[in-house]
């Protein structure tokens, strides 16, 4: 009996070791393109492209980001990105919001149908009706503008689903005792609707301003100059350049780096103890994985 | 009368067939009115026309003489406490009951004297700043109370307030009601299917079924003097034994009214013990009588199973109904043709 209370305690150590290192081959996996990111930012120009890639920079290059920071637009494009991802984010949620509710408990005629009209936007990809938006906007005269950029975002079918389904989580009853209570539809949705469902609307502004930030193809498609453009376009552009024959991928990864920087600094910040918990091997719930996850899908789509 | 129903109809959207119809109430002020009825008789449809959380499909509602049919909920100063309590979960104790009266326009100074009583009322003081999560059922409810008491609401609407809770606590939170209702004044009405709840917190009771009142009449009314068959039935645990005659008539009487005593006057007939129950303070008794049906005695004699009786009610113990099952004058007897039971 006690040898097999042995054998039992042994197995259940090697499935823990299977378990840590698998773990710790995953984080390998979404770290390793951050780590060359983070390298080749300050490799030199040269050692940038050399094949086989070197796995530690020979000399640090920390100018490149000087480079990056100084080069003309830069402020301009940081600019951009930050009006751009928090106008639209904030008019895609608010919008939203009200359709959500609106759909979640409001009763009125031809609600079905305009619900499955609404979901007929995340059935259509972007790529389908790009051209006669841009033939519209163009004609509006709007091409350029901050507006057009908003607009393309005044409504979205997916976030519509998402709190739709979120509200219709949240008991019948407590909607009526607001009603009961004097509130407004406006009071209802703030201030009882939304804050019951909290911990969802944080995921979903934190998906919402990450697909902004990282945000490539509507600014490509709505832009003729560089007067909205955001940050993932200047480092097209920088890789569309090409110096003494080479791609400057230094500077290229540098720019991403200050790209990810807002991204990354609030991971660092909120997941320290979730990053600990993984090193641990005791996480449950690992959010700092979820979210490189994330991170790293957004920047595939992007870029590839 | 504080509330007035009047040829009330609700067809609910999407289904055809009425709900309630031609229904007409006249709840009197200060009155403890509960609505009473098997499941799906209307009754919560009928609290929520009155809280204006369900439209009304025809007909007119009124509150102290104001018509309020169409009004907004949030307008008619009535409060209700829900079942499943609807508290609100991201609030504190105080939040909650300070969020109705920020509707309402009022100070901070008179909202926190109003806060002040209520907790002391219901017994919360101490608990302001407690989320709903770290509260135990009962106080949950009491925190539905005294938000829907810190409106001075012209009514209290209540829909089986009490059923989320155990068996104890129930008693418990019953008697605390009725205190409450004591102290206040105000009038309440009160959903419950459940009759002893009606029984001891009512002043008037409505039965009702298929959307239709049976009988608006006092607790002691409704229990002794049933209006109809159906009430009789209903009402009392158990309700009437009831039995139709040859004539097409009714004859009815208590569980308890039943002996094995030889009467003087009233109705006789054999039957077999079937089942012997023992319920504490008597015990149920369920007979067949050969060729007309299943009948329940109540008797604090233990009685012995598989046995054959003659059983008994005397006279002044009967009920009588006429072929329309409602309450009659005594009439002869011409003679039993089976037990009734009335559809629930
Ligand atoms: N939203 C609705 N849509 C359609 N029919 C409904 C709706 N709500 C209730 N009903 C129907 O109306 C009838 C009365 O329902 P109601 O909820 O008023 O009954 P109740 O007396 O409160 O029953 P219970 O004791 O089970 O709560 C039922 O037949 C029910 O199926
Ligand atoms: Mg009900």
């Amino acid at each position: 009996m006690n040898s097999a209370y042995k054998r039992r305690k042994v197995l259940k150590l090697i499935g823990r070791i299977i378990e840590c290192l698998l773990l710790i081959a995953l984080i390998m996996v979404f770290i390793l393109p951050f780590y060359w990111t983070l390298i080749t930012s300050v490799k030199s120009m040269w050692e940038a492209v050399e094949n086989p890639p070197t796995w530690w920079p020979r000399e640090f290059h920390w100018e490149n980001y000087a480079t990056v920071w100084n080069e003309q637009n830069f402020l301009k494009y940081a600019k951009n990105s930050i009006i751009t991802t928090f106008g639209a984010s904030i008019i895609q949620l608010v919008s939203s919001t009200m359709a959500a509710y609106a759909f979640a408990r409001l009763r009125f005629k031809g609600k079905k149908t305009l619900f499955f009209i609404s979901l007929a936007d995340i059935m259509i990809p972007a790529q389908v009706i790009f051209l006669p938006i841009f033939i519209i906007y163009s004609r509006l005269g709007i091409l350029n503008t901050y507006l057009s950029y908003f607009l393309i975002y005044i409504y979205s079918g997916s976030t519509i689903f998402f709190l739709r389904n979120a509200f219709m989580q949240v008991p019948e009853e407590l909607v009526e005792a607001a009603r009961l209570d004097g509130a407004s539809e406006f009071s209802i949705i703030f201030r009882v609707l939304l804050p019951s469902v909290k911990s969802f609307m944080i995921t979903q502004i934190m998906l919402i301003l990450i697909s902004k930030w990282n945000g490539y193809f509507w600014i490509q498609v709505l832009t003729t100059n560089d007067h909205i453009r955001t940050l993932p376009l200047l480092l097209n552009s920088i890789l569309a350049r090409v110096e003494g024959l080479v791609i400057r991928y230094d500077l290229a990864m540098a720019t991403n780096v200050l790209i990810m920087a807002p991204m990354l600094l609030y991971i660092i910040v909120f997941s320290i103890r979730g990053f600990v918990l993984a090193l641990q091997c005791k996480a449950r719930r690992i959010p700092l994985l979820g979210k490189l996850i994330i991170i790293q899908f957004d920047y595939f789509y992007t870029f590839s | 009368m504080l509330i007035n129903l009047s040829n009330i109809k609700k067809v609910y959207p999407g289904s055809k067939d009425p709900v309630i119809e031609g229904l007409n109430l006249a709840i009197k002020e200060g009155s403890f009115t509960v609505l009473l009825g098997p499941s799906g008789c209307g009754k919560t449809t009928l609290l929520r026309m009155i809280a204006g959380l369900e439209s009304v499909t025809g007909g007119s509602i009124s509150l102290e003489g104001e018509n309020i049919t169409n009004m907004e909920p949030g307008d008619r100063n009535l409060a209700m406490v829900f079942q499943n309590y609807a508290i609100y979960p991201h609030m504190t104790v105080k939040g909650n009951i300070e969020f109705g009266l920020k509707n309402y326009q009022m100070t901070k100074q008179q909202r926190e004297e109003r806060i002040k009583l209520v907790m002391e009322l219901t017994g919360l003081t101490g608990f302001e700043n407690r989320m709903p999560n770290q509260l135990s059922g009962g106080q949950r409810q009491r925190v539905a109370l005294a938000r829907a008491i810190s409106k001075s609401p012209k009514a209290f609407l209540m829909d089986e307030p009490l059923s989320n809770l155990d068996a104890k606590l129930r008693n418990q939170m019953r008697s605390e009601l009725i205190q409450l209702y004591n102290k206040m004044g105000t009038t309440f009405i009160y959903v419950t299917h459940d009759q002893t709840e009606a029984l001891t917190m009512a002043t008037d009771i409505v039965v009702m079924k298929d959307g239709k009142i049976m009988q608006y009449d006092t607790p002691e009314n409704v229990y002794s003097n049933p209006a109809n068959v159906f009430v009789a039935q209903f009402i009392g645990d158990p309700g009437m034994d009831v039995f139709q005659t040859t004539d097409d008539q009714f004859i009815g009487f208590k569980p308890r009214a039943l002996t094995t005593e030889p009467v003087a006057e009233g109705v006789s007939f054999d039957a077999n013990l079937l089942t012997t129950e023992y319920l504490g303070y008597d015990y149920q008794m369920t007979f067949e009588v050969p060729g007309k049906g299943t009948l329940v005695m109540r008797n604090k004699k233990k009685m012995t199973s598989g046995e054959a009786y003659r059983l008994s009610v005397p006279l002044e113990d009967l009920y009588y109904f006429d072929r329309d099952q409602n309450r009659c004058e005594p009439f002869p007897i011409t003679g039993l043709k089976e037990v009734f039971h009335a559809d629930k």
